[in-house]
């Protein structure tokens, strides 16, 4: 079978393909960034005597390995692999065959933009690190390597057997490199408007900015100080001096928040400007960036866990967003990854249910037969709320006082709010194509993930979940969650049916065949 | 349940449950085909007591060595001295009373189980942990045993999943050469699936 398909799929090219020549350029200015303390140390404590001396021994080897790199790394294609040789002496040649490759990622900053060359990132299952780094490469290269490992991919992907219960959508992404020769349109899922970018500016956590600044507002007009003139004396004990400077602090504050929201709209506007998100065969792309252009390229079977989040003001305003998480990424180290990849950061309600079904045709998380956890649970929650708040509540009595006292009593019934919201609204359901999670109290997310993606299904119990009953369930997929803790995870279930549904789900998964 | 395994292994293998599983190319190790909850060899008590002592030892005779420390540098008086020695005594001698009992408790909690499609694992005493790993999402597997286990005649099975928080599951305590059985079964099991 697979010697067949290679016939058809000749992508093969014994040619070895270099670094850009501006790589060296890049190297350079990255170490420079690096050196430049030791650079004015040496300056100014060499003070003109042999300076080139020191110069030489700190910065000639650094960029003498720096061209070494340059000249000794060289990839080709091979049949059914990438293969990227590195070195001289200490020789490495590393084989990435195109059937592992998750993602091929591009990066460019303005600098690269100027001189047309990117950064180009290819990630496998196994690791956290990214497989391949190739820093930097013409644009051309990038998408013949783009090309050349997704055609490569579907060779290898057809030459496979299909399950028997595949879904239609997958099937662009079997066919062979013939067909995948004749350019595949390219669609435009999804662009962010203008009022988009801004109101992702809008972080939830940031609408008490938006609360402070109506505040500072009210302030400006004067309403504050009428109302500041019938606060009882006990308040202000010196007069008229300390409302002055109550208004001082409040103006204070306010601009700094103000200054703080800025920065957050700034901050969204850099970093999703230009957003796009295209479908191309059975290939995603998500492009985005003002400066920094950034390209990632997320095949659809290979996502492990579908997020659809509904922040609470981004909520109000109709609006949700979409992660997707995939094998092979580290979702600890980089905050950008906490909570996987962009898929949607931003998107009409009624737009959901789409982009759900461009990801996999039969996912839906909207008309789902949600099962709620067990009457104990928003007890439970509230117990474990406030054992969470309970240190927190201490230390503000200890330190401030009566006041302390005050903002106990506000952490505790805030806390218990949030708790018994939570332990009401989380829900589960055992879908046809695998299963789906809800959590939060004011935020909502819904995670779901798919029969063939689950690679086990655990449960813990501390002490105080026996005295309830109660297990925690995770289920574990390929795609990177937080150490611990995985997107697919149900709080304070019921131990009796979280068996039944690790039962359930683990005899499904045993069946599904497992695609990378 | 040692005997319980020989004698099951004396019994001619048996053919059917490994049919149940989707690639079904050989089937269960036949001590396993009753699908039943198993628990670890008693040898697991042994080598559990003994790493926990080694630990013991050393931490214990951390603690004495700064409490000792402190007097010599410090300028305590006596009645401190026997009070300090005689409560960080206490305190050590319940640790090993602890450390002492805890594996014969655990035993009791921990086990395993091995099923045409499955394999599960549970331990853990105060935080209790279950996992269940499809065998169809096995990547590899390996037999680990120290020192100190193969003198206590057990082994642990180690089954890595692509899985993140459960990417290498332990399955401690089985006798080595059942480890060694189910190894060759899941290797079976998972070679004929290419990704």
């Amino acid at each position: 079978m697979p010697s067949e398909i290679r016939s058809t799929f000749d992508g093969s090219d014994p040619r070895e393909r270099h670094l850009h020549p501006l790589s060296l350029l890049f190297r350079v200015v990255r170490h420079a960034r690096g050196l430049l303390f030791p650079a004015l140390a040496v300056f100014f404590f060499s003070r003109g005597q042999a300076w080139q001396i020191w110069a030489a021994i700190l910065f000639v080897p650094i960029f003498a390995i720096d061209v070494f790199r340059y000249l000794t790394l060289r990839w080709r294609y091979d049949v059914d692999e990438l293969v990227v040789r590195e070195g001289w002496i200490f020789r490495s040649e590393r084989h990435v065959p195109y059937a592992r490759i998750q993602n091929v990622d591009l990066k460019q900053n303005v600098l690269h933009r100027a001189l047309s060359v990117a950064e180009v990132r290819i990630e496998t299952a196994g690791g956290s690190e990214p497989e391949v780094s190739l820093s930097v490469v013409s644009l051309a290269a990038y998408e013949e390597l783009r090309e050349r490992a997704f055609a490569g991919r579907a060779a290898a992907q057809a030459a496979a057997v299909a399950p028997p219960d595949a879904d239609a959508t997958y099937a662009p992404a079997a066919q062979p490199f013939a067909s995948k020769r004749e350019e595949e349109p390219v669609e435009t899922l999804l662009r962010l408007s203008p009022l988009d970018v801004l109101l992702l500016g809008l972080h939830p956590g940031r609408g008490l900015a938006i609360l402070a600044i109506l505040w500072g507002l009210a302030n400006e007009i004067g309403v504050l100080d009428r109302w500041h003139d019938q606060l009882p004396d006990a308040l202000t004990p010196d007069g008229s001096t300390s409302a002055l400077a109550g208004v001082a602090a409040i103006l204070l504050v306010g601009g700094g928040i103000l200054a703080l929201f800025v920065l957050s709209l700034g901050a969204s506007i850099v970093e999703f400007a230009n957003f796009r998100l295209e479908a191309q065969g059975g290939v995603f792309r998500v492009r985005r960036g003002l400066l920094t252009h950034e390209v990632q390229t997320i095949p659809r079977g290979r996502i492990q866990v579908v997020t659809v989040e509904h922040p609470w003001l981004l909520g109000l305003l109709g609006r949700a967003r979409i992660h997707v998480r995939t094998a092979g990424e580290d979702a600890g180290s980089d905050r950008a990854h906490r909570r996987g990849r962009h898929f949607a950061p931003i998107v009409r309600r009624e737009r959901v249910p789409e982009l759900l079904r461009r990801i996999r045709g039969e996912l839906d998380v909207e008309h789902v037969d949600w099962r709620p956890l067990g009457r104990t649970a928003p007890r439970r929650f509230v117990i474990g709320g406030l054992l969470a708040a309970a240190p927190i509540c201490a230390l503000a009595i200890v330190l401030v006082d009566w006041m302390g006292v005050g903002l106990a009593v506000a952490i505790l019934v805030w806390t218990v709010v949030v708790a018994l919201r939570r332990g009401r609204r989380a829900a589960w359901s055992r879908e046809p194509w695998g299963v789906v999670v809800r959590d939060g109290a004011f935020s909502t997310a819904e995670h779901a993930t798919f029969v063939d993606k689950i690679q086990s299904v655990d449960w813990t119990e501390n002490p105080l979940d026996r005295r309830h009953g109660h297990v925690t369930l995770y289920v574990d997929t390929a795609g990177a969650a937080r150490k611990g803790h995985p997107d697919v995870s149900i709080h304070y279930l019921q131990r009796e049916t979280a068996e039944a549904l690790r039962e359930d789900l683990v005899g499904a998964a045993s069946k599904a065949r497992f695609r990378w | 349940m040692e005997d319980r395994a020989e004698q099951d292994r004396a019994l001619p293998a048996q053919a059917a449950p490994g049919s149940l599983s989707p690639v079904g190319a050989t089937s269960i190790p036949p001590a396993f085909a009753d699908g039943a909850a198993r628990q670890l060899e008693h040898g697991w008590i042994v080598a559990s007591l003994i790493g926990r002592l080694i630990v013991f030892a050393i931490l214990g005779a951390a603690a004495f060595t700064a409490l000792f420390t402190a007097f010599v540098v410090g300028d305590f008086d006596r009645q401190t001295f026997v009070v300090a020695t005689a409560s960080v005594g206490a305190f050590v001698v319940l640790v090993l009373v602890l450390a002492i009992l805890w594996p014969r408790w655990e035993y009791d909690r921990a086990g395993y189980r091995i099923r045409p499609d499955r394999i599960e694992a549970w331990s853990g005493l105060v935080f209790r942990r279950s996992v269940s790993v499809p065998i169809s999402r096995v990547q590899y597997t390996d037999v680990r045993q120290g020192p100190v286990q193969r003198s206590n005649g057990i082994a642990t099975l180690v089954v890595h999943t692509a899985g993140t928080i459960s990417s290498s599951v332990e399955f401690p305590g089985l006798p080595p050469d059942l480890a060694r059985e189910v190894r060759d079964w899941l290797v079976a099991q998972t070679g004929s699936d290419a990704v």
